[in-house]
C-alpha cells in the first residue's frame, strides 16, 4: 500500500471515531516554462507543487483544511483543522451530505490514459520552440517593435481523490501550451495582440502558425478609429464568444440556484435564448481544455445537454446539490484542495451553425465585427443582473467589406437579451484547447458607445 | 502589540542549510542566487443565508530558488524544505544552464530591523466564533436596513505569511506579514428590480480591528447603494469631463500609469513610459507616489520579496517622471536603482517589480469647486475593477456608483458606466486635484501573481474621458 493510502487510512479511522466522513483531494504538478526576450533566454522556470485538501463532513456541515506538507503528522493535523471547521459551521438542517462510493470512473480513467504522455522531449527542442515563438514574430513584419510576452510551457498534472467510503481514483495528464504577443507600431498607433496554443503532444506545436496569426492580429488593429455611438448588429468572433459564455456559466450551477443567485431560476423547460442556441457540457471532448474521467468528488464524468433550441434543459449538479435540489446528478463537482466544493462546467460546447464568417459579416449593411473584449470580464459584468458594459475592439463592415479597425468603444446590454437576439452561428469553431468551444455568433443588435 | 523588533535569530530554515543550497545554486556559474522560503497560514470564513457557510484553513509551505546568469532568470520551486530537498532543487536550477565555473557565496548574515507594522492576535489564536460574530452582525444590519434585501454574503480572509530570504551576497532576512480583509455583498429585489453592491474593510494586520470598525455603517452603505442602483438609469455615452472620487478612484492611476512604470514592462520596451524619465508626462498638478513604508498599509512591507528594504518612491513630481518601480532584475536590465519593489504572491512565483501603496498626492483644489466647474459630466463615486495593456497604455475600468453632473451640481444616479482611455493622454487631462487624499485596498494581478496593493488619490477632475454607457 502506498504512503498516501496508508496515511489516509489512519485519517479515515480517526474520522470514524469522530463520527465524521472524510475526503482527501490530492493534486500534484510539474511545470516547465521558457521565455525569450530580445532573442535571448530570459526566464526558465521549473516548478513542482503538491497539495492535499481535506473535507470533513458531519451531517449537514462540512469543514475544509489544506496543506502542502504531506507528512503523516501534518495530514492528521490538517484533518483536525477541517473537523474543527465542520463543527464551527453550524447547520440545523436534517440533511446528510453524501460522499461518492467506490464504484465509478475506473473504466473512463483507462480510456483517457492517452491524455498523459511520458515522451521525453530533449531540452534543446523545447528551447528552440520558445526561441522561435519570439523570433518568428520579430522577423515577420518591421512594424513589430517587440514581443513583450511569449513562452512555452510543459505541464504534467495529477489528481487523486480518496474518501472514507472506500473511493480511490487518480488521473494524470500532460500538455504543452504557449503564446506570443507582439507589440506593433506604425506612426502614433500601437497595438499588442497575439495567439496561443494548447496541445497534448509536442509534434502538434506549429510555431509558424502561432506567429503569423498573432502578428497579423496586432498589425490589422493598427490605425484603429473610434466608432460612432449607436446600435449595430454585431458578429462576436469565435475566439471571444467564450467571454459571453463565461458570463452565464455560473447561472447553470444548482448551488447558485439554491443560493438565489442564478438568473435561470424558474426557467427550467423555458426559453432562455434564441432557438439557434444549443449548449452542452462535454468532459470527453478531446479538443477541449478540461478532459477528465471523474469530477472533484470522484463521480464518473458525463455529458450534459444544457440548452436545446434555446430551451433550458438542465442545471449542473454535484452530489450535495443533486440531493438538495432533487435534480439529476451531472457530476460537476469542482474544487481545488484549497477551496470549498462548488459546481463548475467542464467544456461548454456551443453548436455551430451553417454560415461562413463572410456571410455573417454581410448579413446587414453595417456590422461590427468584435474581435477583442479588451478587459475580459474584469471590468464590466454584473452577475446579479446580467448587465454588461465591456470595452472592446474590432472592425467595422459595410455590405460585407471591411472599412477598418475600430477601438475605444464599449458594448453594453444584458446577457439574457443578447442570447435571445442571436440570429446566426458560424460554421467554424475556435482554436482547440479552450474550455469553451464556440463558432462566430451574429447578434441582431447591441448598444455601442464610442465617439 | 506584535511583532516590533524582527530579531536576527528567527528563521524557517537554519542558515547552514541555506548556505549549502546557495552553494549548489551557484555551482554552474550563476552570478547571483537567492532563496525565498514561505510558511503561510490562511483562513477563509464566510456566511450565507444568515448562517456560517464556509470555513477553510490551510498552509502554504515551500521555497523558490532563483538564479541570474546576466539577464537570464532561472527559477525552481520545491515543497521539500529539508537540506536534501533544498540542495536537490538548487542543483536542478543550476544544471539547467552551463555558465562556467562555480562561484562562491558570501557567508550569510541575518539582518535585524524594527518592523514598521504591529499585529495583534494571530489568526490561529483567535476564536472562530468571534470572527463569525462580525460576519453575522453584518448580515443582521443589512437585513434590518431594508426588507428588499434578499441575500447577504460576508467573508473574512486572513493570511499570516512568514518569509525568509537568503542570497549569494550574504543577505539573510526573516519577516512576518499579516493581512485581514472583510468583504460583504448584498443583493436586493426592489419590486422586481434586482441589484447588488459590495463593501470591504481591512488592513495589513490582524483582525481585532473589526471590534472598532462600524460594521453597521458598512452594511447599510452596501444596501443603500444597491437600492439606489435599482432606480438608476443607464449612464450616457461619449467623451465628457469626469470627476473621480478619492480612495479607490486611484485605480485609474494604478491602471493608467502604474503598471507601465514597473520595470517588468520597461525592460521589455512594452511601456509607453520607456525613455521618458525627466520628461513632463502629466499635468503639473499631478504628483504620484508608490510607498511601501506606510504603517500597517495594505500594500506595505518591511523588506520586499528579494530582501531589500522597501521605500517611499516618488514616481511623478509636478507632472515630471522621476522614477520607475524597480526590482533586482529590473535594475540589472535598465540600470535604475532598486526601489524595494520586488513582490510575488507566494514562493510559487518568481518576484517582479510591482506596486505597493500607489497614489496621487494631495493637491490644492476643492471638491466643491471641481463639481461647480462642470456643465455636464460624470461623477464617478465608486470605482470597480479595471485592466490595462501596458504596451499601449489603453485602460478601462468600471464605475460601481456614478452620478450625472449638470450645471455644476451632482444630480441623478446612473449605472453601467465604464471609463476607457490611454494612460499618457489621461495624465495630461487631470486638471484639478483636491486636498482630500484617501487610500483603499485592492488585489493586483500580474506576472508574479495576485498581491495586496493599495490605490489612492484625492478627488480629481479629468477634463475629458470616454464614458461607455448605453446608446439611447
Amino acid at each position: 500500500m502506498d504512503t498516501i493510502k496508508l496515511n489516509f487510512q489512519k485519517i479515515s479511522e480517526q474520522a470514524h471515531h469522530d463520527g465524521a466522513k472524510v475526503e482527501m483531494l490530492l493534486t500534484g504538478g510539474e511545470n516547465l516554462s521558457i521565455g525569450f526576450q530580445k532573442r535571448k533566454l530570459h526566464s526558465f522556470e521549473s516548478t513542482q507543487a503538491q497539495m492535499a485538501g481535506l473535507r470533513v463532513i458531519l451531517g449537514a456541515n462540512q469543514g475544509y483544511a489544506y496543506t502542502e506538507n504531506l507528512s503523516s503528522e501534518s495530514l492528521l493535523r490538517t484533518y483536525n483543522e477541517a473537523l474543527m471547521n465542520a463543527k464551527t459551521v453550524h447547520n440545523d438542517e436534517d440533511f446528510q451530505i453524501p460522499l461518492q462510493g467506490p464504484s465509478g470512473a475506473t473504466q473512463l480513467n483507462q480510456e483517457m490514459s492517452h491524455l498523459f504522455s511520458s515522451e521525453e522531449i530533449p531540452m534543446d527542442k523545447k528551447m528552440e520552440i520558445a526561441r522561435n515563438l519570439e523570433a518568428k514574430c520579430l522577423d515577420l513584419d518591421q512594424r513589430v517593435q517587440s514581443v513583450p510576452y511569449s513562452g512555452l510551457a510543459e505541464t504534467v498534472s495529477s489528481k487523486r481523490i480518496l474518501n472514507s467510503e472506500g473511493l480511490d481514483q487518480q488521473f494524470k495528464q500532460s500538455y504543452f501550451s504557449g503564446y506570443a504577443y507582439a507589440l506593433a507600431k506604425e506612426g502614433e498607433s500601437s497595438k499588442m495582440d497575439g495567439e496561443g496554443f494548447f496541445v497534448r503532444t509536442f509534434k502538434e506545436i506549429n510555431v509558424d502558425k502561432v506567429a503569423q496569426e498573432g502578428v497579423q492580429k496586432a498589425i490589422s488593429r493598427l490605425g484603429a478609429q473610434t466608432l460612432a455611438t449607436g446600435n449595430y448588429p454585431v458578429v462576436i468572433c469565435r475566439e471571444q464568444f467564450p467571454t459571453v459564455l463565461n458570463m452565464i456559466s455560473s447561472y447553470f450551477s444548482a448551488k447558485e440556484l439554491h443560493e438565489g443567485k442564478s438568473l435561470f431560476e424558474g426557467k427550467l423547460g423555458q426559453s432562455i435564448a434564441s432557438e439557434k442556441f444549443q449548449l452542452s457540457d462535454d468532459p470527453f471532448r478531446s479538443d477541449g481544455r478540461i478532459v477528465r474521467p471523474f469530477d472533484d468528488e470522484g463521480a464518473p464524468s458525463q455529458k450534459t445537454v444544457l440548452v436545446e433550441n434555446g430551451v433550458l434543459k438542465s442545471f449542473l449538479t454535484n452530489l450535495e446539490y443533486s440531493k438538495k435540489m432533487q435534480m439529476a446528478h451531472t457530476a460537476h463537482a469542482s474544487r481545488s484542495p484549497a477551496s470549498s466544493l462548488g459546481i463548475a462546467p467542464t467544456n461548454l460546447i456551443l453548436a455551430q451553425g451553417e454560415k461562413t464568417l463572410a456571410e455573417l459579416l454581410a448579413s446587414y449593411p453595417k456590422v461590427v465585427y468584435l474581435t477583442e473584449f479588451s478587459g475580459g470580464l474584469h471590468a464590466g459584468f454584473k452577475e446579479s443582473t446580467g448587465d454588461f458594459s465591456l470595452p472592446a475592439e474590432g472592425f467595422l463592415y459595410e455590405n460585407g467589406k471591411c472599412l477598418g479597425a475600430i477601438d475605444r468603444f464599449v458594448i453594453s446590454g444584458n446577457v439574457l437579451t443578447l442570447l435571445s437576439d442571436i440570429e446566426q452561428l458560424g460554421n467554424e469553431y475556435n482554436q482547440p484547447g479552450s474550455s469553451m468551444i464556440c463558432p462566430d455568433v451574429l447578434v441582431k443588435s447591441c448598444s455601442f458607445a464610442g465617439a | 502589540m506584535y511583532p516590533g523588533l524582527i530579531k536576527g535569530d528567527i528563521m524557517i530554515v537554519q542558515s547552514h542549510i541555506l548556505s549549502k543550497a546557495l552553494d549548489a545554486a551557484m555551482s554552474s556559474g550563476a552570478d547571483f542566487a537567492d532563496i525565498f522560503l514561505e510558511d503561510t497560514y490562511s483562513s477563509q470564513l464566510s456566511i450565507l443565508n444568515s448562517r456560517p457557510e464556509q470555513a477553510i484553513v490551510g498552509q502554504l509551505y515551500g521555497a523558490g530558488i532563483r538564479l541570474f546568469f546576466g539577464h537570464e532568470i532561472i527559477y525552481v520551486t520545491t515543497n521539500d524544505l529539508s537540506e536534501t530537498g533544498l540542495v536537490k532543487a538548487a542543483l536542478r536550477a543550476a544544471q539547467s544552464r552551463d555558465g562556467g565555473a562555480g562561484k562562491k557565496t558570501l557567508p550569510l548574515l541575518q539582518v535585524s530591523f524594527d518592523s514598521v507594522h504591529t499585529y495583534g492576535e494571530k489568526p490561529w489564536e483567535m476564536n472562530r466564533d468571534r470572527k463569525f460574530q462580525w460576519l453575522n452582525s453584518i448580515d443582521q444590519h443589512a437585513r434590518a436596513r431594508s426588507s428588499s434585501v434578499t441575500q447577504v454574503e460576508a467573508g473574512l480572509n486572513e493570511k499570516f505569511q512568514k518569509i525568509q530570504i537568503a542570497n549569494s551576497r550574504g543577505l539573510m532576512a526573516y519577516d512576518e506579514r499579516a493581512y485581514s480583509r472583510l468583504r460583504m455583498q448584498t443583493f436586493v429585489d426592489n419590486n422586481g428590480l434586482k441589484e447588488s453592491s459590495s463593501e470591504d474593510e481591512g488592513h495589513m494586520g490582524t483582525s481585532e480591528i473589526y471590534d472598532q470598525i462600524q460594521l453597521k455603517e458598512l452594511a447599510e452603505k452596501a444596501v443603500d447603494c444597491a437600492m439606489m442602483l435599482t432606480t438608476a438609469d443607464y449612464a450616457p455615452a461619449g467623451e465628457m469631463p469626469v470627476v473621480i472620487d478619492n480612495g479607490f478612484g486611484g485605480v485609474i492611476f494604478h491602471e493608467a500609469s502604474g503598471h507601465g512604470l514597473e520595470t517588468t514592462s520597461i525592460a521589455k520596451e512594452a511601456s509607453v513610459f520607456c525613455g521618458k524619465l525627466g520628461q513632463k508626462i502629466a499635468h503639473e498638478s499631478v504628483t504620484a507616489i508608490d510607498d511601501g513604508t506606510i504603517e500597517n498599509g495594505w500594500g506595505s512591507l518591511n523588506i520586499d520579496d528579494e530582501g531589500n528594504k522597501t521605500q517611499k518612491t516618488v514616481l511623478i513630481e509636478n507632472g515630471v517622471l522621476k522614477s520607475y518601480i524597480v526590482d533586482e532584475m529590473g535594475s540589472r536590465q535598465t540600470g535604475h536603482e532598486i526601489t524595494g519593489s520586488g513582490r510575488r504572491q507566494s514562493y510559487k512565483y518568481a518576484p517582479a517589480s510591482r506596486m505597493r501603496n500607489t497614489y496621487i498626492a494631495a493637491g490644492n483644489d476643492s471638491f466643491e469647486e471641481m463639481i461647480r466647474d462642470v456643465d455636464y459630466g460624470l461623477y464617478a463615486k465608486k470605482m470597480g475593477g479595471g485592466s490595462v495593456n501596458p504596451g499601449t497604455g489603453d485602460f478601462n475600468f468600471q464605475v460601481g456608483e456614478a452620478y450625472i453632473i449638470r450645471n455644476g451640481r451632482i444630480e441623478e444616479p446612473v449605472k453601467g458606466a465604464c471609463l476607457i482611455g490611454r494612460g499618457i493622454d489621461t495624465l495630461g487631462k487631470i486638471t484639478k486635484v483636491s486636498k482630500d487624499l484617501k487610500l483603499a485596498r485592492g488585489m493586483c494581478g500580474s506576472v508574479s501573481g495576485s498581491i495586496p496593493a493599495a490605490v489612492g488619490q484625492p478627488q480629481i477632475l479629468v477634463s475629458s474621458l470616454m464614458v461607455g454607457g448605453r446608446a439611447k
